[in-house]
């Protein structure tokens, strides 16, 4: 996916809230698909979303750079997106229908053919830096030491955590099947 | 064959799709000194905790085994006694679990604290926090209103699955939030890779109820511990009671002074779709005088939803203090895109449908599931979440008959117990 990789805005001499604003423009739908795959509501994304890029705003001027923007702003959206799940479980919410209509809104699920819900539901049963690591390699195809970044763990982590979850999945998805 | 990795590629594309191009909303970013949202919940997340930040400064520290024990700057004065502040017949304080910094710090655990707080100002009295590398999972009161109950756990991402081991911590409030201890109680801790679902302190303060289903099992249990004593009795489920995904849950109410513990029961055999009467989806009162340790052996059902009504309790349904009813959020009506929600309230004696409150249509029913967070006496005002869910901003409300009054909040706040 490429989406994510489009060149920072040239802006950022023109104040933060020129910048910020120009970043958004290009990364919001990027980073939305990204929380959306994390929480499986659009509200709940675009909330991450927002937060992450208001607090973008706020740190401005604490960035080492402005080519440091985008991964700060993609770790903050993650970090939103696991709050808000932790939240979820905390506050035990749950619907009775089942796992994946715990997180995925009904018109999510009945957009999704059933093969892909299997596999989100899949996801979702993986602890969550297990699900962030997979999300990072194969929805946005990052290297491992870009995920390494974003997760603020080590590389040598991200390999093994996604090789466990991997594992995991494949194995949820077979006795899914069977 | 598909590999996983294409799959699960192929998936995550799928869903992304449904976020067309150019659907972003506006960026809302605060201009000057006005800080203005359509989601407002969404700036004050994050100025709410700063201001409780600043006014919160640590007093106190009372007993051996106390954590760090913190209160408003402000001397607060006994809510209790301070004229227009008690709301007929709801307890003037609560405990809140509170996100001590939603989102600040990337990276950083994000624990819960319990915070002392008036009912009817919202007003913060004291603040307690867990153990370095803790959180607060639950809480729950006593009928004195002083006395509540933390569960605590470590605080590691990385095992929120199978959940790490719960220790339990008894919290006692004084004099309006002058006072504040904090001591682990010395009870076995719930053990690793189970899941709390449901704890409720008697209302004399001296047994715990926990239900909790096994992660690897699902297998439920309700354990009754004596606080006193650290004597534990515990009822099972027996094998596998639902689809294997946690949704079964359990929550567990006491009535006062008696012998008795009411559970709201999802186990094998219920209809998720609502569409049908069952005795799967009830609330049950577990009669702890008898031996056995057979959890629907040792219970009878004390409210059903009729099918007329819907079928189907929509969150936790707990009994009121006197034993006499249930109150529950039930689902009246439901349909693609919207839910009728309202709550019900049933006779113990005759399990049956005895009154409907705080009726309300959800257009967008993605959560609507509701909780009675103090249930009072029958006829007497319950405090309620609303379906939209704390995280959504939503405040608990106070139902008494046909009125409807929604309290100060704060929209850190997670979870809370009276």
């Amino acid at each position: 996916m490429t989406e994510l990789s489009a060149p920072l805005p040239a802006s950022a001499d023109g104040g933060a809230q020129a910048a910020v604003t120009a970043l958004y423009e290009v990364h919001a739908i990027g980073l939305i698909r990204l929380a959306m795959i994390m929480l499986g509501d659009r509200a709940s994304a675009e909330d991450a979303v927002q937060e992450a890029f208001f607090g973008l705003y706020r740190r401005w001027h604490l960035l080492a750079g402005p080519e440091k923007a985008l991964p700060y702003v993609r770790s903050a959206v993650l970090n939103g997106c696991r709050t808000q799940l932790r939240s979820r479980i905390r506050a035990g919410r749950r619907q009775s229908g089942g796992l994946l209509s715990d997180v995925w809104s009904p018109e999510t699920v009945v957009l999704l053919a059933e093969e892909h819900q299997e596999v989100l539901a899949g996801l979702r049963r993986l602890p969550p830096r297990q699900r962030e690591v997979l999300v990072l390699r194969y929805y946005l195809d990052l290297p491992p030491d870009e995920i390494a970044r974003s997760m603020g763990i080590s590389e040598g982590t991200v390999k093994s955590t996604a090789s466990r979850a991997l594992a995991s999945l494949g194995k949820l998805l077979r006795e899914e099947e069977a | 064959m598909s590999t996983t990795e294409d799959r699960l590629r192929a998936a995550t594309r799928a869903i992304a799709r449904t976020v067309e191009e150019g659907s972003a909303p506006e960026l809302l970013l605060p201009s000057g000194h006005e800080r203005q949202s359509r989601r407002r919940s969404l700036l004050v997340r994050w100025t709410a905790p700063i201001a409780a930040a600043g006014a919160v400064a640590a007093v106190a520290v009372i007993v051996a085994g106390t954590l760090v024990v913190g209160g408003d700057s402000q001397a607060p004065a006994p809510v209790a006694t301070e004229p227009g502040l008690v709301m007929g017949g709801v307890p003037p304080y609560y405990v809140a679990l509170t996100l001590s910094a939603p989102g600040a710090d990337q990276g950083q655990p994000d624990p819960l604290e319990a915070v002392l707080r008036a009912t009817v100002t919202g007003r913060a009295l004291a603040t307690v926090r867990p153990p370095a590398g803790d959180t607060f999972t639950a809480v729950t009161g006593a009928a004195d209103d002083q006395t509540f109950v933390v569960a605590d756990r470590k605080e590691d991402g990385d095992q929120d699955f199978p959940p790490t081991a719960i220790t339990f911590y008894k919290l006692t409030y004084k004099d309006g939030g002058h006072h504040t201890s904090l001591s682990q109680l010395p009870i076995a801790p719930e053990p690793a890779g189970t899941t709390m679902t449901g704890m409720a302190l008697s209302a004399d303060g001296t047994r715990l109820a926990v239900s909790s289903t096994g992660s690897l099992s699902f297998r439920q249990t309700i354990q009754v511990i004596n606080l006193q004593t650290g004597a534990q009795r515990s009822w099972y489920a027996n094998g596998v009671t639902g689809p294997p995904d946690l949704s079964t849950t359990m929550t567990v109410s006491w009535p006062r002074g008696d012998n008795t513990l009411a559970f709201d029961w999802q186990g094998a055999g219920a209809d998720w779709q609502c569409r049908q009467q069952t005795e799967a989806n009830t609330v049950r009162l577990l009669n702890l005088a008898r031996p056995g340790h057979n959890l629907i052996g040792d219970s009878r059902v004390v409210a059903m939803v009729p099918r007329s009504a819907g079928g189907c309790f929509a969150g936790y349904a707990v009994i009121t203090t006197d034993g006499k009813s249930v109150i529950g959020p039930i689902t009246v009506a439901a349909k693609t895109g919207s839910a009728l929600v309202a709550f019900g309230e049933f006779s113990v004696a005759t399990r049956a449908l005895t009154g409907i409150v705080q009726r309300q249509t959800l257009e967008s029913p993605l959560y609507y599931y509701q909780y009675v967070l103090w249930p009072g006496s029958t006829g007497r005002p319950a405090i309620i979440q609303p379906p939209l869910g704390f995280a959504n901003g939503a405040a608990p409300e106070v139902l008494h008959g046909k009125s409807v009054t929604t309290l100060p909040w704060s929209s850190g706040n997670v979870s809370a117990a009276w």
